[in-house]
């Protein structure tokens, strides 16, 4: 006998199976390009931070394409945003994002600058786990409101690195590959194409010239820098990895001594995580507004977070506590009527939703 | 019980699905395997339409058909000294001097077509 609901479920099943393969996402693009300084330093250290930021991705962890971390192999034209945007956006490369910089011999280290520039083509992703959208049942009918992330060009204090944290290769391709996380022997060394199948603190174990073994990475600095957090948070941020960007964005406020628009960014971004990982942002949001109530980016988040809130009453029938969000939604609107043209249309629509 | 089995055999056959996407991947900026699948299958089917030994089920055996590409059209060349990261670049630059099609990221690049005209002559 064949349960009333079981044509339902092959069709949900079948639905989902062909939404998966239609409607998946690209692969995420990041590019590390060579560091800007003298060689070969400038590439030992560009292939430090490419292995570092290898440990924002977990091997099996959201069900998308993966990722492509690609490293560049030609200086870049000058030390810009926008020659890293022209590196990046160049037909053969087309990143999302890149994550670059300075090195320095300073003494017995080296001092580098790292910067992260996400580029125009994040928004021709098909999929976009970062775009905040909220649906709200209107008398006007359904309503959605999005919220696109707010930072194309970050650029962080320097970081000291010493000399046993950087790689001893000026490229990936040739290090050596382990039979062994730990112990074993050298079967091999990198190749041109490399692929991931686990990632720790402390080794890779990949795939590369028909070779699977493991690559010993070390730790780029004795405590995690709140560029490497910040870079790392905003790559697992764009894959949907909420978990991983609440964790990376947390390390980043750890650190008291951050300027203040990566304060307020990393509170956003951690809001944005919490979420889009199904709670809620509202304190992040109000702790990045509080710490500038000029910054119109922290006062959208604040207003969208609202807009969440009564969504989320919406969906529970909970009529009292939908009307209490809306006066809410209503004080801050009022609070932030400054910050927004008398023709923005998403303030606009915002202060339709109130009664 | 019939729709538990179902429903199992759904989740499995949708992860079997995803397993070969779920992988991360390094390479060289520009390395023919890291290229959008739509430019990639562009390149080996125009390899293939010139006679060049493209289709083979690994990537090198791609790289090679480049290579030997790049080799015999060098005479169209105007600079021959180029990093090895660039050499699908010089690839769709011919291509597409050439009038094939499915290179819509590399037309619509001015700095591309710009940095095309100073490599290749018209063929």
């Amino acid at each position: 006998m064949v349960p009333d609901k079981l044509p339902k479920t092959i069709l949900l099943l079948m639905l989902s199976l062909l939404l998966t393969t239609t409607v998946a996402a690209e692969p995420l693009r990041v590019l590390v390009p060579e560091f800007i300084g003298k060689e070969p330093l400038s590439q030992h250290v560009r292939t430090s931070v490419y292995f570092e930021l290898i440990k924002a991705f977990r091997a099996v962890d959201t069900p998308d394409k993966g990722a492509w971390i690609l490293y560049g192999q030609q200086p870049l034209e000058q030390a810009s945003h926008d020659a890293v945007l022209a590196a990046a956006t160049w037909p053969s490369v087309r990143a999302d994002l890149a994550v670059w910089g300075k090195a320095h011999q300073y003494a017995d280290g080296v001092v580098v600058q790292l910067q992260l520039t996400l580029t125009p083509l994040l928004k021709k992703r098909q999929v976009r786990p970062e775009l905040w959208a909220v649906s709200l049942n209107t008398k006007a009918g359904v309503q959605r409101f999005e919220l696109d992330i707010p930072g194309q060009f970050y650029e962080f204090e320097p970081l000291l690195l010493n000399r046993e944290a950087i790689v001893g290769f000026q490229d990936p391709q040739g290090m050596p590959l382990y039979s062994k996380r730990k112990g074993g022997s050298q079967i091999g060394r990198l190749g041109e194409v490399i692929r991931f199948y686990e990632i720790h603190e402390d080794g890779v174990l990949i795939a590369t010239d028909g070779k699977k073994g493991w690559v010993r990475t070390r730790s780029l600095a004795d405590r995690e820098s709140e560029a490497i957090s910040f870079s790392k948070g905003m790559v697992r941020l764009l894959r949907g990895d909420w978990r991983g960007a609440q964790r990376s964005f947390s390390q980043v406020l750890e650190n008291s001594a951050i300027p203040q628009k990566l304060r307020i960014h990393s509170l956003l971004y951690l809001g944005l995580a919490n979420e889009k990982g199904g709670g809620s942002g509202r304190q992040e949001f109000a702790a990045a507004y509080g710490l500038n109530r000029l910054d119109r980016t922290a006062a959208h988040y604040l207003l969208m977070s609202r807009v969440a809130e009564i969504a989320r009453y919406q969906r529970q029938n909970k009529t009292a506590a939908m009307r209490q969000a809306q006066q809410r939604l209503a004080a801050d609107l009022a609070a932030t009527r400054i910050l927004f043209d008398k023709n923005d249309q998403w303030y606009r629509r915002l202060a339709a939703l109130v009664p | 019980m019939l729709k538990l089995a179902l429903r199992m055999t759904s989740l499995l056959l949708l992860l079997l699905l995803l397993l070969p996407f779920m992988a991360s991947a390094g390479a060289p900026a520009g390395h023919l395997e890291s290229l959008d699948t739509e430019v990639r299958e562009a390149i080996i089917q125009n390899l293939a339409a010139e006679g060049y030994m493209a289709r083979f089920p690994n990537g090198q055996d791609v790289q090679r058909g480049v290579s030997a590409y790049l080799w015999d059209s060098r005479q169209w060349l105007k600079e021959v000294r180029f990093n090895n990261a660039r050499q699908v670049d010089v690839l769709v630059c011919l291509m597409i001097k050439k009038g094939y099609g499915g290179f819509a990221y590399y037309e619509e690049n001015q700095s591309f077509i710009d940095w095309c005209g100073k490599m290749v002559e018209q063929p």
